[in-house]
């Protein structure tokens, strides 16, 4: 009985867990291009994974291949915002890009990793959890001083109460103002990291004219696609099109 | 036990009459009281608890000393309830008070308060002193103690004065009550020199600050920082008064421009009032301290060495230090130079380390730590840099030196350390190798050799997206509005409720009414029309909340006519009102019968209920 016990308690975990003993074991092995290849192929059943995402980025990495990992770790970090180790590693290698994409430098101008767009980039360079908890205790406040406010028979507790529920009611709306903001670009914005050095095209095909060159592992706003080519915007908010297999589509989950 | 109690309620009475803050003192005295009776009381209830009996009592500890040496001098008075006795000291011109201490108590039961104040005083000539009359003015009338002569012989103590003579005179007093004053170190300084600078009330001892904060100063041309270690109140002797200095502000300013420069007038706005007493006698007085006019002397050409940048002005000293003197290539060492200040430590220049033949220098790490302790500004700072042997043997980090500018000589100086000799091994051999191939292959941007964190042993398939979170924002964002509305639908459900249940009321009293007028019609008989004029009342009491009976015919009209009852009603219901108190005492007479009056009283209810509706 308490083995049947032990069965049915251990069979859902077991059924949540991948088994990469295999790919670790190429990666240990010091063959990083194949255990990257084994990760992937794990990927395609549990695309939800984020161990599986940061297990590829770091073997991508030490693979050399420093656009796929970025990719790899940024997706890891959008199935699990925070990842302390994912983010050290994309700190490592987005580092390194950076070094790379200014060693071979030409006359086209080279835009480096690390960049977002003006408007997505201060958007998300405020923490979702403190304008979160802003927005929370404003909103308790506002509400709080409210009723306060309702129920206080002193003027002078009447007009301090108002005038702290004005305020309140500001700080809310801004805060939950740039939260919603916040949140509505993480749902409908799409993103994607440039897989390798790449040059944007002014149109979706090869004889269009080249402006800049991306560096691997670049962040680019997703706007359309035709045929194998995707229009992007680019950190500096130009527009431009890049061939597809070029870009990670970040997904989440 | 009763000595426990009367200390508590002594030094509960002693710590809230003598607050530290100038602000806070009218508070001391009210809160000193509930203290000092609420601990009082129990200690009364002590057996043995024997009030003193004489009131005035003066002793000193000796009456010979020397110059220089203290003498304490004890008054210890006791006067029956609180505030009560003013004492009076006599002149103390030919002493320095060093020191005060006061003790108060009360003794709830015997209602004596016991106050005991120590002097320390220091003479100021020798000879034969006296110590003059201390007096007691109490209601029953003065009490004085005798006088103490006290001889004093040549230099006693350790700041006694050569050979007796008398010290210099004591300062005069420029007010009476009050005066605030800037003090400053030195008013001749250097650019860049730190100075200390306090700005001070002065006022006289029978006096109490009730009310006043220190004054905001713009102190232009200096830098500054305020000092939190303010001196404590001490006692000045200036002339023939006695003053308390207290400390309004202290900071520390360096000038950043040569020039004359000025501490400003600074206004201060105080109340006082007599030191005995509650709030009697309280005066508003307004105070300026005097510009004081400051020398800021630019640093001077000659004699300026080579390579001074800052203006590094203090006292400098620098120090040396490496981790290891005998090194392997493969690990380097550590150089530690550490540049000690007493001045602004952002003005002197930061430690540029010479070119080291032999060495190879990475790039420093500088921490720095400035410090305001006892007027006086510290700085440390630390660079530390990490040197790799290139070849083998002895070599030789040689002295490194930094001009600065010493406002105390006036002149400049070089701060320099010692030289350092370091053994290297293994570079020449290649023991560095292995180093120096993973910072080239760093360098050429190998990714094998990047500080990665290991891949997990583990994958779970899915991560969980944290519902209760979004769960718990959703409560967050939904319950206080969903409570404001709850309040309000509450506030409005009984509003509605009590509006309904006088409506009901209304329309039970209209009811009742009629209902009483029936009976009324059928006994009949002379007391059918006090029950008439009782039954209109009851309804208007019932229909209107509010008493009737005992009203005026007058008041009553005003009433209803202010409820919304027209005229004619009113004037019905009145005639009707006077007709049945008429018809009571003479029934023959009545304008009608009985039945006609409840017709109406039934008319005038239809139609009040009319009017209101």
């Amino acid at each position: 009985m308490r083995a049947l016990l032990l069965i049915c308690w251990l069979l859902p975990a077991m059924a949540g867990a991948v088994d990469i003993s295999a790919a670790n074991d190429l990666f240990w092995k010091g063959n990083h291009a194949e255990a990257a290849k084994a990760y992937r192929a794990l990927i395609e059943a549990s695309p939800d994974s984020a161990d599986l995402w940061y297990n590829l980025g770091t073997a991508e990495a030490r693979a050399g291949r420093l656009g796929p990992a970025m990719y790899a770790l940024e997706q890891a970090l959008l199935l699990h915002p925070g990842d302390e180790d994912a983010v050290h590693n994309l700190q490592e290698i987005r580092t390194l890009a950076t070094q790379r994409s200014v060693a071979g430098v030409t006359d086209e101008k080279v835009i480096p990793p690390g960049e977002d767009d003006a408007g997505t980039g201060l958007l998300m360079a405020i923490s979702q959890r403190l304008l979160t908890i802003s927005f929370g205790v404003t909103w308790v406040l506002l509400f709080g001083l409210l009723i306060l406010w309702r129920r206080a028979e002193r003027p002078s507790v009447r007009t301090t109460s108002s005038f702290l529920a004005l305020i309140m009611g500001l700080l809310a709306l801004a805060s939950g103002g740039i939260l919603l903001a916040r949140i509505y670009t993480q749902a409908n914005v799409e993103h994607g990291i440039v897989l390798r050095r790449v040059a944007v095209r002014a149109g979706p095909g090869d004889g269009y004219p080249r402006s800049v060159v991306l560096a691997e592992g670049v962040t680019v706003r997703l706007r359309g696609s035709d045929s194998a080519w995707r229009q992007v915007t680019l950190p500096d908010g130009s527009e431009g099109w890049l061939p597809e297999a070029d870009v990670g589509v970040l997904r989440r989950p | 036990m009763l000595g426990v109690m009367w200390y508590r309620a002594a030094m509960s009475y002693r710590a809230c009459v003598q607050p530290t803050d100038v602000q806070s003192r009218a508070r001391g005295p009210l809160w000193a009281l509930l203290m000092g009776v609420l601990l009082a009381v129990p200690a009364a209830a002590q057996p043995g608890a024997q009030p003193a009996e004489v009131p005035l009592q003066v002793s000193v500890d000796r009456t010979e000393l020397g110059l220089g040496d203290t003498l304490q001098l004890t008054i210890r008075s006791v006067v029956q309830g609180f505030g009560r006795g003013n004492l009076e000291s006599p002149s103390l011109s030919e002493w320095q008070i060093v020191g005060q201490v006061e003790r108060t108590g009360f003794d709830g039961a015997s209602g004596l308060q016991q106050r005991v104040i120590q002097l320390s005083l220091r003479p100021l000539k020798a000879g034969e002193l006296t110590i003059g009359s201390f007096v007691m003015k109490l209601p029953t009338g003065d009490v004085q103690s005798d006088p103490i002569k006290v001889r004093i012989g040549g230099a006693g103590g350790s700041q006694a004065n050569s050979g007796g003579t008398p010290t210099a005179p004591t300062p005069q007093a420029p007010d009476n009550l009050a005066f605030l004053k800037w003090e400053i170190e030195g008013t001749e300084l250097w650019l860049g020199q730190p100075a200390a600078i306090e700005l001070v009330l002065y006022y006289n001892r029978q006096l109490r600050v009730t009310e006043g904060s220190a004054p905001e100063v713009n102190l232009e041309g200096f830098w500054s920082q305020d000092q939190q270690d303010r001196a404590e109140r001490q006692l000045v002797q200036m002339g023939d008064e006695v003053f308390v200095r207290e400390s309004l502000s202290r900071r520390l300013v360096v000038p950043i421009k040569a020039g004359a420069l000025s501490l400003p007038p600074a206004t201060m706005r105080l109340s006082v009032a007599q030191a005995v007493g509650l709030r009697r006698g309280v005066q508003t007085i307004d105070r300026q301290a005097e510009t004081v006019p400051i020398t800021v002397k630019p640093l001077p050409e000659a004699g300026r060495p080579a390579g001074f940048r800052g203006p590094a002005v203090g006292r400098v000293v620098l120090e040396a230090g490496a981790d290891r003197t005998q090194v392997k290539a493969a690990d380097g060492l550590q150089l530690t130079i550490t540049t000690q200040v007493e001045g602004m430590l952002q003005n002197v220049p930061v430690v540029d380390l010479p070119d080291l033949p032999g060495f190879r220098i990475f790039p420093p790490s500088t921490t720095e730590q400035s410090a305001l302790t006892n007027g006086r500004l510290r700085g440390v700072r630390r660079q530390t840099w990490l040197l790799r042997p290139e070849k083998d043997g002895d070599l030789v980090i040689p002295a490194v030196v930094l001009p600065y500018f010493d406002p105390t000589t006036g002149q400049y100086a070089l701060a320099r350390t010692q030289p350092i000799t370091v053994r290297a091994s293994g570079a020449a051999a290649g023991g560095g190798e292995l180093g120096a191939t993973i910072e080239a292959r760093a360098a050429d941007g190998d990714p094998s050799v990047l500080p990665l964190r290991d891949v997990r042993k583990q994958a779970e398939a899915t991560v969980s997206q944290r519902p209760l979170y979004a769960g718990l924002l959703l409560g967050v964002v939904a319950a206080p509005p969903g409570l404001l509305l709850l309040l309000i639908l509450r506030d409005r459900v009984r509003r509605s409720r009590d509006r309904n249940a006088g409506s009901r009321a209304a329309r039970k009293a209209a009811s009742a009414a009629r209902s009483t007028l029936d009976r009324v019609l059928k006994a009949g008989g002379d007391e059918a029309y006090g029950a008439i004029a009782r039954a209109l009342l009851a309804y208007l009491e019932a229909r209107f909340s509010r008493g009737f009976r005992g009203l005026t015919h007058p008041d009553l009209r005003r009433v209803l006519e202010k409820a919304g009852v027209d005229e004619s009603t009113v004037s019905a219901l009145v005639a009707e009102l006077e007709h049945c108190d008429f018809a009571r005492f003479a029934p023959a007479t009545g304008a009608g019968g009985v039945a006609e009056s409840v017709g109406r009283a039934r008319q005038i209810i239809d139609r009040v209920e009319g009017a209101i509706r």
